[in-house]
């Protein structure tokens, strides 16, 4: 009977650690977000957002798509080359064309198209924070 | 020569780490996690002195590494092992947290290469099969990106690191002339070696690089190597450290070790 008493502290300490695992690793502030862009901000065929990063295609001033910046590889923010008409993340190299569909590099998933509305004179995007 | 010059590594080991650390807390008082970036361009640009003491910091992390690798490349070369298996696997924790604490001042100086490290640092671990959930230990929202990596420079490392060495040496002990020449050193570095720039955010930046430390990383991620297969590779010469106090044939694993920073170095340098 001791014995088992003796093992009651741990048992305790036990019983504590899937709570507090389970409230350090909440994914806090996680969640999607719908951001409002301005329509006259889409000047060019591509336009960068810096925050949350994004591109938003237009042909003919009319958004046709909307890219999230991560890189599909390990998530750094991709930039683009209006000279190749591609997106290429700085960190290893990957490539997109400009529909976001991988052509080099290690990635080997297309970038993330956003869900998007026309409202009048902005664009609400449907951001996906797989927030990083 | 090894049995007189490891006392030296081991006290310049120490060192560095207490000057690293000493430097590390003024950029405390103005570091915000919030306005990352900003706050160490303040702390460069404005504050005075500033530049002075992240430059000291900088270069005082750095030769702690170096002579943290350099005392156990020497414990490797010596003929026995002079230290318990305990004291051992906590010299292997300390050079752990060492890396992971260098890491960590790479990612909080949030610049664009800070920031895709720490991306690609929560990116791996979430591509890391059941272990995945312990991205979160790293991961916060868009608005707190630096919070847990600050959390693990600035309070968890530090006490792992401090944990490992007293468990290590016993004691922690630096001869003032140690000191001294370690100031010295990182003071002629800071004049001498250069200053990675900063890269500012939303600069259309062609090519980011991680620290020095893991470009073998880099490398193989560019490569496309599934990050299992990476993590799995880099855990290798701390279980060849591990394995060394029992093994029998102490030279084998020694050269195992050496032939994997020879090869680490080489993909390093692609
Ligand atoms: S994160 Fe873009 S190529 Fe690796």
């Amino acid at each position: 009977m001791e014995k088992v008493l003796s093992y009651l502290p741990l048992a305790a300490l036990g019983t504590l650690f899937i709570p507090t695992l389970r409230f350090v690793i909440f994914p806090f502030g996680k969640r999607d977000k719908k951001v409002a862009i301005q329509r006259n901000r889409l000047i060019s065929k591509v336009t960068k957002i810096d925050n949350p990063p994004m591109f938003v295609i237009a042909e003919n001033e009319t958004p046709v798509k909307v890219l999230n910046s991560h890189c599909t590889h390990m998530g750094c923010v991709v930039n683009f080359d209006a000279n190749a008409k591609r997106f290429v993340c700085p960190c290893h190299g990957s490539q997109y064309n400009i529909d976001g569909i991988n052509i080099r590099g290690p990635t080997k998933k297309p970038l993330h198209s956003e869900s998007f509305k026309i409202e009048k004179d902005k664009i609400v995007v449907d951001y996906r924070f797989y927030d990083l | 020569m090894i049995e007189k010059t490891i006392f030296i590594t081991s006290w310049l080991t120490q060192a560095f780490f207490v000057l690293a650390m000493l430097s590390g807390i003024p950029l405390l008082f103005f570091y915000h996690t919030q306005k990352a970036y900003d706050s160490v361009q303040i702390i460069t640009y404005l504050i005075p002195n500033g530049n002075f003491i992240r430059k000291f910091h900088y270069f005082s992390s750095e030769a702690l590494l170096i002579f943290a690798l350099i005392h156990t490349a020497q414990q490797l070369f010596r003929k026995q092992i002079r230290i318990s298996q305990s004291s051992w696997n906590y010299a292997i924790a300390a050079v752990i947290s060492i890396i992971l604490l260098l890491f960590g001042g790479f990612v909080l100086k949030a610049d664009q290469s800070g920031h895709s490290a720490g991306i690609i640092a929560i990116g791996m671990i979430h591509d890391f099969g059941p272990f995945s959930f312990l991205s979160h230990f790293l991961e916060s929202s868009r608005h707190y990106f630096y919070w847990k990596f600050f959390l693990w420079h600035a309070i968890f490392l530090p006490a792992l690191l401090i944990a490992s060495l007293y468990f290590h040496i016993k004691r922690i002990n630096v001869p003032t002339e140690f000191a001294a020449i370690a100031a010295g050193i990182t003071i002629i570095s800071i004049f001498l070696l250069p200053f990675p720039a900063d890269i500012a955010p939303y600069l259309n930046y062609t090519h980011i690089k991680g620290p020095w430390f893991f470009n073998g990383i880099e490398t193989l991620l560019s490569k496309g190597y599934p990050v299992f297969i990476i993590l799995i590779e880099m855990t290798i010469p701390f279980l060849l450290l591990i394995l060394y106090w029992r093994a029998k044939h102490k030279t084998v694993i020694s050269a195992l070790f050496f032939l994997w920073v020879i090869y680490y170095a080489a993909i390093g340098s692609i």
